[in-house]
C-alpha cells in the first residue's frame, strides 16, 4: 500500500516540479509552500469547526482584555488566565481534526521533496561511494560483485568488501550528466539502484533503497523497494547536501518551506474565508 | 583561537557595514564612498609570487618556460625589487601590503616571544582568552569574548583603494589572519593558521610496529592497530576552551583495508571515502564537539593513501578552517570564502598549504610531496580565474606560495653543493622548480589576456632564494661566549624553548630566525641589563664578533653583518614590544639553524643542513632582492618593495596615506 502512495506522490511532486521547472529551486520550493498552505486552509475549512474556532479564539481574545483591564484586581487576572488556559486548550483541540488529516499528507509531500532539496546529483568530476549492505549471514567474500553504471558515469575502483557491516563499496566519478539504473551484482544475485549527475537545474535524488521497514519506506520514497527475500537490504548513494540561498544566506530548505507556507496560510486565510 | 573570537570579528565587520550603508543611504551621496572618484577606474593586477627568483626567473624565460613573462622582460618591465630587513616572507609581504617597513607594520620575524613571559609565539596574530568565564563542573561558561586581533599596524592596500571606491580583491592575502575590516574581497593567505592555530599538524596513521605514538614537528604520528582489516582511529581537532582542562577535541574515525583489493575505505562522521595506494581523498567536512549540542566546530581535512600493504600508512592533512562553513574569519565579506568553495570546490584555508613537514619528517616523499604540491598551485589558479569574471576595474591582486614553499625544499635539486644534492635527485626532480615557474607563467599569461591592453600588471616577489646549505646555532654560539648561562649544562641538547635556561646569568638570546633580543631589565621578566650604555655596549659587541665567526669547515663568515633596527627602519611605533634587539645578516648558503629558532642550545656551532627544506633567504637583504615584472616602465632606480603600494594607490589618483613613505615607482627617478 504504501509502496502505491509513495509513486503517486512521486508523480504529483514530479509534475509540480516539471511544471515549474523554469523557476529557480527556491522560486519551486516556494510554489510546494503556497499548496501546502491552501491545504492547510482547505483542511481547516473542511474538518474543522470553523464556528468553534472562531468562538474560541474571539473568548480567548476577550480574556486576554480582561487582565489587561482588571490588572489591579488579582482574583479577576486568576480567573482570567484560568480560562485563557482553558480556551487554548479548548483551541488546540479544535484544530487537531484538521492537523490529522493534514499530517499524513504532508509527511508524505515533505519526503518526496527531500529528494528534490535535500540532496543534489553529482556534478562532473565529482566522486561517491555506491554501498550494497548485504543481508546478515550472506558470505561477502564468496563469489565476485560487479557494479554497472549507465553512461556518464565511471567506476573508479574495484569492489571493496566491508567486513564491519556487511557492505560491498565502490567508488564512482561522475565524468557529465547522466541519469538512470545502476546493476549490482552480488551474493548470487542483481539488482538495480538510480544513480543521477547532472550538470545543473533542479533534479531529483534517491539516496537509499531499501528492502524492508514501513518507516524507511515512508522516508526513502524514490525507488521501488529491494526484493525482500533477496541478499541486499539496502544499496545507498552517497550524494552531496544540497544547499539553497536565500537573501545570500544558505538556508535549511525545510525551514524555508515550513515558513513560508504558515505565512501564504496567513495571507490566504481571508480571501478563502477560513479561521484558524 | 575559540569561536568568541570570530564572533567579535564579524560583529565589528558587521557594524562598520551598516555604517558605511547607513551613512552612505541617509544623505543620499553614493560619492562618499567613491571618494571623489569619477574618472573611469583603471584595472590593475598584481602576482603576489612569493620567493620567485630573478635569476631562475631569467633562466626558465631565457629556455621557454616562461613565454608570458619572458614578453615582459623583453619589453623592458623588469627590475630586481629591493626585499626588507629581514627578507622573511611575512616581514616582506607586510611591508608591501602596508607601505610601511617593519618598524611601521610592526612584524619581524615570524617568530616573536611575548616579553612578559618570553614564550614563543608567532608574530602575526593574537588571541586574548575571555576576561571573565564561570566554571560549572568541568566545563567554563565565557562571560566576555575573547579577541582575535591581527598585529600587522596599517591599513591594508586593499583597504585603502577600496575606502576611495576602487573594487578590490586580494585572494590568498599574507599576513592578513584574521582578515582586516574592508569591503574589499579578500580571502586570507599565508600565516592564516589550520584549525588548531599552527601553521599546520599533519596526522599520520601506520601500523608499522617499528613506529610509535608521538608527536613530532609539524605532526602527530598514531601507531594503530588492524582488527579484522579495521582500525580505529582518532582525528585531533582544537582545544576545546569550554573544558576547564582544556583538552584536545578528538573525532574517532575507522580506516578499513581490503582483505583482497589493494582498496581502503575511510569513514569519518557522515563521510565515506574509498581510496586506491596513493590517492588523495577530497576534502571531508568534520565537526568537533566541544559542548554536546551546543557548541562545535566545523573544518576539513583530507587523506592520502601512502601504502595499504604490507604496512598499512594512512596520512591526514592539517585540519583546515572549512571554508564552506567558515568556525573563524577566512575572508572578507565573511561569506565570500562560501562562494569561492561553490565555484571551485572545498580548498586549504591554512596560509602555507604545502605540507613541508610531512617531508622533512618523512611522512611523504618527494614526489608525493610534489603531486600534493601541484595540487595546491592549481587550486590557487582555479580560485583565481574562478574570480577573473568579475574583474571588470579596480585592483587584483593574487598570491602564490608555491614557488617559496618548493624553492625551500627541492632546492637540493638544482643546487649541485648542497649536502642532500645527488645526481639521482637532480635527474628525478629537477624539473619540479621549473613546472611550477611555468604554471605561474601561463596564468600570467591569462591576466595579460584579461587585462587587455589599457590594464597594468605587477609580478612582484618578496625575496630571491638562495642555498641553505649550513646552519648557525646562534643561541649555542651564545652560551659558550657567556652571554647565556643554563640551569645544567649537561641537559644543553635536549631542552629547548630556553627550559633550561638560567635567565640570572643569560644577557643575549636568539629566537626567530633573525632575531636577537637582549635580556632587558625591567622589559624581560628576569632581565639582567641595563638600558642605556650596558644595553648600547652589550649591542656593539655582540654584533661585531658574531660578524666574525668564521665556519670551521669553510673558512667563511657564516654571518655578513648584524644591524640594529632603529639604524635601518624609516618608519616607528609598529609593536615596539616584538622589535628585536638586533637583527642578523646570515651569509649566502647560511640560516640560523632549526634548534635556534625556538631557543635550543645544541653543541656544535655551525653544521650541515640536511633537513629536506635546503633553499632559504633569510639571509642579507642585500644579496635577495626579489623581482619587480611590470607591462609599463619603470622609471625609479633600486626600487623598493615598500614602494609598491604607494605606486599603485598612485595609479588610481587616490591620496596615499603618510604613513607610505615610498616613491611612485613610475614618476621618480
Amino acid at each position: 500500500m504504501i509502496d502505491v502512495i509513495n509513486r503517486i506522490s512521486e508523480v504529483i511532486v514530479s509534475g509540480i516540479n516539471g511544471l515549474f521547472s523554469w523557476l529557480p529551486p527556491i522560486g519551486v520550493l516556494l510554489v510546494h509552500a503556497l499548496l501546502m498552505g491552501i491545504l492547510a486552509l482547505a483542511a481547516y475549512a473542511l474538518v474543522s469547526n470553523q464556528a468553534v474556532i472562531k468562538r474560541t479564539k474571539n473568548r480567548l481574545l476577550a480574556r486576554v482584555l480582561e487582565i489587561r483591564l482588571f490588572q489591579d484586581d488579582p482574583l479577576a487576572v486568576t480567573g482570567s488566565f484560568m480560562r485563557v488556559l482553558g480556551g487554548t486548550v479548548l483551541y488546540m483541540t479544535a484544530s487537531l481534526k484538521p492537523l490529522i488529516v493534514m499530517l499524513p499528507i504532508v509527511v508524505l509531500w515533505i519526503t518526496q521533496l527531500a529528494g528534490w532539496f535535500e540532496w543534489r546529483p553529482l556534478r562532473a568530476g565529482e566522486s561517491t561511494v555506491v554501498v550494497a549492505k548485504m543481508q546478515k549471514g550472506t558470505d561477502i567474500m564468496a563469489g565476485s560483485a560487479t557494479l554497472s553504471v549507465p553512461a556518464g558515469l565511471t567506476v573508479e575502483t574495484e569492489a571493496m568488501r566491508s567486513l564491519k557491516d556487511n557492505e560491498i563499496v565502490w567508488r564512482v566519478k561522475a565524468d557529465g550528466a547522466a541519469s538512470g539504473a545502476m546493476m549490482i551484482t552480488a551474493g548470487g544475485s542483481s539488482a538495480e539502484k538510480e544513480i543521477a549527475a547532472v550538470t545543473g537545474g533542479l533534479a531529483q535524488v534517491s539516496p537509499k533503497r531499501l528492502n524492508t521497514g514501513f518507516w524507511e519506506k515512508v522516508y526513502y520514497p524514490y525507488e521501488v523497494p529491494l526484493a525482500a527475500d533477496g541478499p541486499f537490504t539496502e544499496i545507498r548513494v552517497s550524494y552531496p547536501v544540497a544547499q539553497i540561498k536565500v537573501f545570500g544566506q544558505e538556508m535549511n530548505w525545510l525551514i524555508i518551506l515550513l515558513i513560508a507556507s504558515i505565512l501564504f496560510g496567513f495571507a490566504l486565510k481571508k480571501p478563502f474565508k477560513v479561521e484558524f | 583561537m575559540d569561536s568568541h573570537s570570530t564572533k567579535q570579528a564579524a560583529q565589528t565587520m558587521l557594524r562598520r557595514r551598516f555604517c558605511q550603508a547607513a551613512g552612505a543611504g541617509v544623505l543620499g551621496f553614493p560619492s562618499i564612498v567613491r571618494a571623489g572618484l569619477s574618472r573611469k577606474i583603471p584595472k590593475v593586477a598584481v602576482v603576489g609570487a612569493d620567493g620567485m627568483d630573478p635569476t631562475l626567473l631569467h633562466e626558465y624565460a631565457a629556455k621557454g618556460f616562461m613565454p608570458n613573462c619572458k614578453k615582459l622582460i623583453g619589453a623592458g618591465g623588469f627590475k630586481k625589487l629591493r626585499t626588507t630587513m629581514p627578507p622573511q616572507s611575512p616581514v616582506a609581504w607586510a611591508t608591501f601590503i602596508s607601505g610601511m617597513d617593519p618598524g611601521g607594520h610592526g612584524i619581524y620575524d615570524f617568530i616573536t616571544r611575548d616579553p612578559a613571559t618570553l614564550a614563543p609565539e608567532l608574530s602575526t596574530a593574537s588571541t586574548t582568552p575571555p576576561k571573565s568565564s564561570m566554571d560549572l563542573g568541568k566545563w567554563t561558561i565565557p562571560l566576555s569574548s575573547s579577541k582575535l586581533e591581527l598585529i600587522r599596524r596599517g591599513p591594508a592596500l586593499w583597504d585603502v583603494l577600496q575606502d576611495a571606491g576602487v573594487p578590490s580583491w586580494a585572494l590568498r592575502a599574507p599576513v592578513n589572519y584574521p582578515p582586516s575590516d574592508t569591503d574589499a574581497k579578500t580571502l586570507c593567505g599565508l600565516t592564516a593558521p589550520d584549525i588548531h592555530g599552527s601553521y599546520g599538524i599533519f596526522s599520520f596513521y601506520t601500523t608499522d610496529p617499528k613506529q610509535s605514538t608521538r608527536d613530532v614537528s609539524g605532526g602527530h604520528i598514531e601507531r594503530v592497530r588492524l582488527q579484522r582489516g579495521l582500525a580505529y582511529c582518532t582525528l585531533r581537532g582544537p582545544d576545546n576552551a569550554f573544558n576547564r582542562e582544556q583538552p584536545m577535541s578528538e573525532v574517532p574515525f575507522t580506516i578499513e583495508r581490503d582483505q583482497d583489493q589493494p582498496l581502503v575505505r575511510i569513514r569519518i562522521q557522515d563521510n565515506d571515502a574509498l581510496l586506491k595506494q596513493g590517492e588523495w581523498s577530497a576534502f571531508l567536512p568534520v565537526k568537533f564537539s566541544l559542548v554536546p549540542y551546543l557548541a562545535e566546530v566545523t573544518a576539513i581535512c583530507r587523506f592520502f593513501v601512502k601504502q595499504i600493504r604490507p604496512q598499512l600508512e594512512v596520512y591526514c592533512s592539517p585540519v583546515n578552517i572549512d571554508p564552506a562553513n567558515p568556525a573563524f574569519p577566512v575572508s572578507t565579506p565573511g561569506d565570500y570564502s562560501k562562494d569561492l568553495a561553490e565555484l571551485v570546490g572545498r580548498f586549504y584555508t591554512q596560509g602555507m598549504a604545502e605540507e613541508t613537514s610531512a617531508l622533512t619528517q618523512g611522512v611523504l616523499s618527494d614526489a608525493e610531496f610534489r603531486h600534493h604540491a601541484m595540487d595546491v598551485l592549481e587550486t590557487d589558479i582555479r580560485i583565481f580565474r574562478s574570480q577573473l569574471n568579475d574583474f571588470k576595474e579596480g585592483f587584483f591582486y593574487s598570491y602564490f606560495s608555491s614557488l617559496d614553499m618548493n624553492s625551500h625544499m627541492f632546492w637540493r635539486t638544482i643546487d649541485t653543493k648542497h649536502p642532500l644534492y645527488t645526481a639521482e635527485l637532480a635527474k628525478e626532480h629537477g624539473d619540479h622548480l621549473p613546472s611550477l615557474y611555468r604554471k605561474i607563467d601561463e596564468y600570467v599569461g591569462d591576466l595579460v589576456e584579461h587585462l587587455g591592453a589599457e590594464g597594468q600588471i605587477y609580478i612582484a616577489s618578496d625575496h630571491a632564494f638562495t642555498s641553505f646549505r649550513r646552519q648557525f646555532n646562534l643561541n649555542a654560539w651564545l652560551l659558550d661566549n657567556g652571554y647565556a648561562k643554563m640551569k645544567n649544562r649537561m641537559d644543553r641538547d635536549s631542552a629547548p624553548n630556553f627550559v633550561n635556561n638560567d635567565w640570572s646569568g643569560t644577557s643575549v638570546y636568539g629566537l626567530g630566525i633573525n632575531s636577537i633580543y637582549l635580556n632587558v631589565a625591567g622589559r624581560e621578566p628576569n632581565g639582567i641589563v641595563k638600558k642605556g650604555d650596558d644595553y648600547d655596549r652589550l649591542r656593539k659587541e655582540v654584533a661585531a664578533k658574531l660578524s666574525e665567526v668564521r665556519d670551521p669547515k669553510t673558512g667563511e663568515r657564516p654571518i655578513l653583518r648584524v644591524v640594529e633596527p632603529e639604524k635601518v627602519f624609516r618608519n616607528t611605533d609598529g609593536n615596539p614590544h616584538h622589535k628585536p634587539d638586533l637583527i642578523v645578516c646570515y651569509a649566502d648558503n647560511y640560516r640560523a639553524s632549526w634548534d635556534t629558532i625556538l631557543g635550543g642550545y645544541p653543541t656544535e656551532h655551525v653544521l650541515d643542513n640536511l633537513d629536506p627544506w635546503s633553499g632559504d633567504h633569510c639571509m642579507d637583504p642585500d644579496f635577495l632582492s626579489g623581482v619587480l615584472l611590470t607591462n609599463a616602465p619603470i622609471r625609479a632606480e633600486n626600487p623598493g618593495l615598500d614602494e609598491l603600494a604607494p605606486t599603485i594607490i598612485h595609479s588610481f589618483g587616490v591620496k596615499v596615506p603618510e604613513l607610505m613613505k615610498g616613491r611612485n615607482l613610475m614618476a621618480a627617478k
